[in-house]
């Protein structure tokens, strides 16, 4: 199951694999509201433009820490959005590793033609970028990819948990690196290129 | 509105049936919301203990 991804060397030092392709200006001032955020009780989402100006944000309330709902996405188009994940907050082992991106932020990044979608944890930044060419999917054939990639990867899981007689330190392995693992498979079928970096 | 619960329980690889009271009605009022043309970035079904709750 998902090991993680650590950065490329380049002539100015390391840069993480989810920093890649970003303007010095642009991954400064995603990554700071990152540190700023990732350990936040509640979810909170930041768009940026090529200058790196935040354009948009919107914030989840106490109530409703781990969402954050009613996005407008017309405001999210060609932007680097980014949002934290609260849910791994103050667990240990491999709980805290934090969640992936899930189907709703990567539908949303595809309906609104964002540039990326990235999600903070505590301790991981994941990232999936649009390509070149763009997202190349409509919504409905996404939700269909991810419906047949889901299926694949709890195929897997239920033979993996079974073969670990449904020990409950393999079942929690199996929840950790579930999204890591959908949309590894997800980047693969649809040649979108998603990374993860662990906090520097 | 069953359908579309159905719907998002199979993109997210949650069998609905393990949902609870409270879980179940945050999903229709994300629907609601999705149906009124807003988004969400993430959803009550991205819990990853929801999906193997039955197994321990």
């Amino acid at each position: 199951m998902g090991r993680g991804h650590g950065g490329t060397r380049s002539g100015s030092g390391t840069v993480a694999t989810t920093e890649r392709g970003l303007s010095q200006k642009v991954a400064r001032a995603v990554t700071q509201m990152e540190e700023s955020i990732r350990t936040n009780s509640f979810e909170s989402v930041h768009a940026f433009d090529d200058m790196g100006n935040e354009t948009y944000q919107k914030q989840g309330s106490a109530k409703d820490a781990y969402r954050v709902t009613g996005i407008d996405v017309k405001m999210l188009k060609d932007k680097v959005v980014t949002h934290n994940h609260p849910r791994s907050l103050g667990k240990s082992g491999i709980k805290s590793i934090g969640n992936s991106l899930s189907p709703s932020d990567i539908v949303t990044a595809v309906v609104s033609d964002a540039r990326e979608m990235r999600a903070a944890s505590p301790r991981y930044t994941f990232s999936m970028k649009r390509p070149a060419g763009g997202w190349g999917v409509s919504e409905k054939e996404l939700k269909s990819r991810y419906s047949s990639v889901v299926r694949r990867i709890n195929k897997l899981d239920s033979a993996y948990i079974k073969s670990q007689n449904y020990k409950v330190a393999a079942i929690e392995r199996a929840e950790a690196t579930y999204w890591h693992r959908v949309n590894k498979a997800l980047a693969k079928s649809l040649g979108w290129d998603y990374s993860k970096s662990k906090k520097k | 509105m069953e359908n579309l619960i159905k719907e998002k329980c199979e993109l997210y690889g949650v069998d609905p049936s393990v949902l609870t009271e409270n879980e179940l009605a945050a999903l229709k009022k994300e629907i609601e919301e999705e149906k009124r043309g807003l988004r969400i970035l993430d959803s009550i079904l991205d819990n990853p203990e929801i999906r193997y709750r039955n197994l321990k």
